[in-house]
């Protein structure tokens, strides 16, 4: 028996043996059709298979059902002439099969020639060695593959068109207008849609005298669900947001109490879908020079700091939007200076995976949007879309969502700051600098008691910072007071861990607790609280006081 | 560090210009054992410019010690930023907080 140079699928191999065995014996004969076995045998495979020779194509033997796929009998067609047999556009692809299949296995999809519906068919083909020579015949298992192509291509067709819908729901319903000029603010946003739909979202609100709310979402999987939630979602916001404005007659809602408001409409239902969309929103102040945020869940907003030329991760701590019926949102406040940028994004980005699947991650974006960071608005996105598309080498599985807003509004601020060794030797060095700050800057517009407080929440965050970070090699950490007439700000700029700062609930007195009210106490005094991330170990602690809205309450 | 026993009555005055993270330590081990023995317990923080958390949580712990051997205990002379704190954390709760010396003294007698 010749020798079989390769292993076979199961059914296709048995009858390649078999067929082998009959060739060995006769070698030039076309087989008779008429042995029961082999009918039997035959009969019951979905495909029909034959044996041919390798040059030029002539059929040796082919089992029932030949004359029925091809329209004409194994005795008058021949693989050597496919012209008037095969679709002129896969007559090449067969060749080259063909020939390939003289010493290894092949397997080729092509259309038959002819008028109407055309047939596609699917031979898979292994070479009938000899003595490890090129093959002289070769077996062929051939399959109508009609019925499944037309399906597939009834399915591609579907998702084609799915995907064309869903880019036309993302540019009608999803995204925000940002081509409109914002006092005060340099603003650009992409998006790239991936093969599927997905369900990001953005939008932009004018709050007039240079305040811009900016919200990016995204909603859990893809496709035309999570495009409809998506433009759902955003509805929800546009509508709290409406509805806010017109029954407190204000013209600029709380941030807060817009997502409040947006949750009621929508969080139940979103649970009842069992589905969710991560979000952040937030509103730029250009006069006050503060971004206001809530976060739910959503990757960082990324803060370049033009003043210390570095990066900072922004997050929040609320969970997605229908994780829960309701939740108590957090609102965060960080001042933004004349030159500094806010990067948001989609997960489209920092998931992106190059070939070996490695991600482009948070911090290859942080370096990236930092490295940039002189570019206008619309030149960064589009350098951050290169390179990520270069990385991922075009071939983005999510969307990808960008907005970066570059602030052009200077508020008068005061500021002062001082260096310290990282260390514990320094906490009252630092308590002190900070008292010196408040005395100076605080004075008229706090209360003694209030500005108390503040001095033993920035004394316990100190304290925090000096145990939990302790640096391998010995160094600085630097101090900041910055107040406006909107806000004071107290920062931190250290090396060290982020851990969890947001915990701020009293621990019970009459339990004698050892500790556990530092958190409480900052958190006590402080109107907001972040601990930004940013490269290579820095941490930034901005702690803030919002004098307007104590003014306001 | 001041320590006056006087009737059954034992008034502590720490020194400590902070009573922080850096001192609480030594806080607990001078007037931890001193105040095992009295009937009454008062805390003078005349001398305490600045408690933190830590700080705190040393008197708390001088306070559960002394009211768990049924004793009486109270803080008094507290500085304002001193006050602050207790405020927050709801101390008087537990803890009789008097605004002078003798005031404490006469409760304490009382």
């Amino acid at each position: 028996m010749p020798p079989l140079a390769f292993v076979l699928p199961s059914a296709a191999a048995l009858f390649v043996l078999i067929a082998c065995a009959v060739l060995a014996r006769r070698p030039s004969a076309l087989l008779p059709l008429d042995g029961p076995e082999y009918r039997d045998f035959a009969a019951s495979l979905d495909a029909t298979i034959a044996v041919i020779s390798a040059d030029p194509g002539r059929v040796l033997w082919a089992s029932p059902g030949f004359e029925k796929l091809f329209g004409v009998g194994p005795d008058r067609l021949s693989f050597g002439s496919l012209e008037g047999l095969v679709h002129e556009e896969d007559r090449g692809s067969l060749e080259a099969a063909l020939e390939a299949g003289r010493v290894r296995p092949f397997e080729v999809e092509f259309r038959l020639a002819g008028e109407g519906e055309p047939r596609w068919l699917r031979i898979r083909g292994f070479p009938v060695l000899r003595g490890g020579k090129a093959a002289r015949r070769i077996a062929l298992w051939i399959e109508d593959r009609s019925r499944r192509k037309n399906d597939e291509l009834m399915l591609v067709e579907a998702l084609d068109y799915e995907v064309s819908v869903g880019a036309r729901i993302q540019r009608a319903l999803l995204l925000g207008n940002p081509e409109k000029a914002y006092k005060g603010f340099e603003l650009a946003s992409m998006t790239l849609p991936s093969q599927k739909i997905d369900g990001d979202f953005i939008d932009f609100f004018d709050g007039g005298d240079e305040v811009l709310d900016l919200m990016l979402g995204d909603v859990m999987g893809k496709g035309i669900p999570a495009a409809l939630t998506g433009a759902a979602a955003r509805n929800a916001f546009v509508r709290a947001r409406l509805a806010l404005m017109d029954e407190a007659k204000v013209s600029r809602p709380p941030v807060k109490d817009i997502v409040r408001a947006a949750e009621r409409r929508i969080a139940g239902k979103l649970m009842e879908l069992r589905t969710f969309f991560t979000l952040v929103y937030g509103r730029l102040d250009g006069r006050e020079g503060l971004y206001r945020f809530v976060d739910c869940g959503h990757t960082s907003v990324l803060h370049f700091e033009r003043r210390t030329g570095r990066c900072w991760k922004l997050k929040g701590a609320n969970a997605p939007m229908g994780f829960l019926p309701e939740q108590e949102y957090t609102e965060y406040s960080v001042p933004v200076s004349p030159g500094d940028l806010l990067f948001l994004y989609s997960d489209g980005i920092t998931e992106a995976a190059n070939s070996e699947g490695e991600q482009f991650g948070e911090d290859r974006l942080m370096k990236l949007v930092r490295s940039n960071s002189g570019l206008g608005a619309v030149e960064l996105l589009e350098k951050v879309k290169h390179i990520a598309f270069s990385y991922a080498s075009g071939d983005f599985k999510d969307d990808v969502t960008a907005v970066a807003v570059r602030i052009a509004s200077a508020p008068r601020i005061r500021r002062a700051s001082r260096t310290f060794p990282q260390s514990m030797d320094s906490l009252r060095g630092l308590r002190e600098f900070y008292r010196e700050c408040v005395d100076r800057g605080l004075s008229s517009s706090l209360s003694s008691e209030t500005r108390e407080s503040v001095l033993i929440a920035l004394g316990e965050a100190a304290s925090n910072v000096f145990r939990h970070s302790v640096p391998e090699i010995p160094g600085d950490c630097r101090a900041m007071f910055r107040v406006s007439e909107a806000w004071a700000a107290f920062y931190l700029y250290y090396r060290g861990s982020d851990y969890e700062w947001q915990r701020s609930e009293a621990p019970a007195i009459e339990s004698f607790p050892s500790g556990g009210y530092g958190l409480y106490l900052i958190n006590q005094a402080m109107d907001s609280v972040t601990v930004s991330p940013g490269e290579d170990g820095a941490v930034r602690l901005c702690m803030l006081i919002d004098l307007a809205s104590r003014t306001r309450g | 560090m001041p320590i006056e026993t006087s009737d059954g009555v034992a008034v502590l005055t720490p020194e400590f210009k902070h009573l922080d993270i850096l001192s609480a330590k030594d806080f607990s081990g001078i007037f931890g054992p001193a105040a095992k023995a009295e009937r009454a317990v008062i805390l003078d923080l005349s001398m305490v410019q600045f408690v933190d958390s830590s700080g705190l949580g040393a008197i708390l712990n001088l306070v559960r010690d002394t009211l768990e051997r049924d004793a009486r205990i109270a803080i008094c002379c507290a500085q304002p930023s001193v006050k602050v704190l207790f405020r927050m954390v709801q101390l008087a709760k537990l803890v009789t907080i008097f605004d002078g010396k003798d005031q404490a003294l006469a409760w304490a007698k009382g």
